[in-house]
């Protein structure tokens, strides 16, 4: 489902990532674990296609996506649910609107986005703040209605890059538990974190990176830094 | 798909105009300024060239003729004279129409009416010839100084007239030119700081843009919100314009009729005003629309090239 292969991304003199291998296949949940400056969010950047690899190749469903146009792009992404740590709703739109945006970019219906965004936040404990801005609502909130605009489209790759960065412990454990919930119904997760007591807690596998290699592949994995 | 991506458009512009208001208020209130200033300049460049035209129209060459001219040739030369595709009017007055003219000139100096009225009719016949413009009245003049023409042009009134006709076509060549200068140079100077204004506006809006980016949304999806926001801009900015000078030409009138007794309502700023009304509110609007459309498209363009 995911393959990269020998992937090299430099910026000028400083090499992000020197030749990465790993597969990872549909419905897995990988942890991407690293100090700072390890690699993970260049990873990240690489599978949403806002950077190119120096070398090698990204197979995402046997497709590289190297090698995709610019008016590919935006079909491509749409198979992806991406949630970053600092949230990045649309501050101007509505939890709810910045949901149905998700839908609305890839010409969904009316009545499909009427019957999704209010499942989907449903399902992330979100339906009361639908009509509440971002600037009102605390980190946590915040994240699931990124977590919900990230799902509502069923994307096939989930990426989280820090999700729980911003968080304090009680809303971090929510939002992982979200996102297991979320593996669970078949959607392949990808967790770049450096927070030690989630990777070990969640016994899943585990991609440890260093300097821009991997060190570590272990199914079931720990935090090995 | 196309109404619906469309209604869409439509209403993320929209949204985006409301939901960032002050963004929209500074970029409206630069627009109808920038817009007001090049109209303004606009109308005063009109306006000038209005006046112009009506100064250019009292001026005239009068040929007056001797008494003993006979009437065939005054009549050969007056024909002569039409002919010329340099005039634009010619009116002949004999003798009886100059005293006439004269005595209605000068109803209320009783004297003058008196002396005049105890001499024979000392008025020459005259023609008076209109150019189609000031500098036409030198080679007017030397056309009817010819020695052809001595027989019966006792003389002209060129000599009284130069130094006035000189210093019109000068005066009006400098004026046209300056105020074509300086409208060139408000026209450029607004179109800069409209650009301006709208790309500090979509900048601080570029991480939204990265974000619909990010979500997958297409480039018309991104850009043409912003360009309707802009059309916003531009409809809304050029109707503030015009409810302006409408003010500030209401206000000018008030002030001329007060301190300058002007009573012609044709003559004042809010009579040119509703002259021009038409030819204002089309520039004005079809103007900003397109300088803040075109800025909108061409600020957020930078931020889809990932």
């Amino acid at each position: 489902m995911l393959d990269f292969r020998s992937v090299t991304k430099t910026y000028g003199q400083i090499e992000a990532l020197a030749g990465v291998n790993f597969r990872i296949s549909k419905g897995e949940f990988v942890s991407l674990v690293g100090p700072s400056g390890a690699g993970k969010s260049t990873i990240v950047k690489l599978l949403i296609r806002e950077e190119v690899p120096t070398k090698g190749e990204i197979l995402v469903a046997n497709r590289d996506i190297t090698q995709l146009s610019r008016w590919e792009l935006p079909f491509y992404r749409r198979q992806l649910g991406i949630v970053f740590q600092d949230f990045r709703l649309l501050p101007n739109k509505s939890v709810y609107e910045n949901v149905a945006f998700a839908l609305q970019v890839s010409d969904a219906t009316k009545e499909e986005i009427e019957k999704k965004v209010p499942a989907v936040l449903d399902m992330v404990g979100m339906l009361q703040r639908a009509d509440n801005f971002p600037r009102e609502l605390s980190g946590g909130e915040k994240q699931r209605a990124a977590i919900a605009r990230a799902l509502v489209h069923d994307p096939k790759i989930l990426l989280a890059d820090e999700p729980t960065g911003n968080l304090d412990p009680v809303n971090t454990w929510e939002i992982i538990e979200l996102l297991f919930k979320i593996n669970q119904r078949g959607t392949m997760v990808i967790l770049a974190t450096h927070d030690k007591e989630i990777v070990d807690t969640l016994k899943k596998r585990v991609i440890t990176l260093r300097a821009g290699r991997v060190v570590a592949d272990q199914e079931k994995g720990k935090y090995l830094l | 798909m196309f109404k619906t991506r469309f209604k869409r458009v439509l209403t993320f512009g929209w949204q985006g105009f409301m939901r960032n208001g002050w963004l929209s208020f500074i970029a409206v209130v630069t627009l109808s300024f920038s817009v007001m200033a090049i109209s303004v300049l606009g109308v005063l460049n009109q306006v000038n060239k209005q006046v112009q035209q009506n100064l250019e129209n009292k001026l005239d060459l009068a040929v007056f003729f001797r008494d003993a001219a006979p009437e065939e040739k005054v009549v050969d030369f007056v024909q002569q004279v039409n002919k010329r595709s340099d005039v634009r009017e010619v009116t002949y007055i004999d003798k009886d129409e100059a005293r006439q003219q004269f005595l209605e000139e000068n109803a209320t100096d009783e004297a003058l009416i008196g002396a005049v009225n105890e001499l024979e009719n000392p008025f020459p016949r005259f023609v008076r010839i209109q150019a189609d413009a000031p500098a036409t009245l030198a080679r007017l003049n030397e056309f009817a100084s010819q020695t052809t023409y001595q027989e019966i042009v006792e003389s002209t009134s060129y000599q009284q007239t130069k130094d006035i006709v000189a210093n019109f076509v000068n005066t009006a060549k400098f004026t046209r030119l300056n105020s074509i200068v300086v409208m060139l140079f408000f026209i450029i100077y607004s179109v800069l700081v409209v650009f301006n204004m709208i790309r500090l506006a979509i900048f601080s809006r570029r991480e939204e843009v990265e974000i619909m980016r990010v979500v997958g949304a297409t480039n018309v999806l991104i850009r043409w919100p912003f360009v309707v926001e802009g059309i916003l801009f531009g409809l809304i900015g050029a109707l503030i314009s015009l409810l302006m000078i409408w003010i500030a030409a209401r206000w000018e009138s008030g002030q001329l009729m007060r301190y300058f007794s002007i009573t012609d309502a044709a003559s004042l700023p809010s009579g040119y005003y509703q002259q021009y009304f038409g030819v204002l509110f089309w520039t004005n609007i079809i103007g900003s629309v397109i300088l803040a459309t075109t800025a909108s498209y061409l600020a957020v363009r930078r931020y889809l090239r990932i």
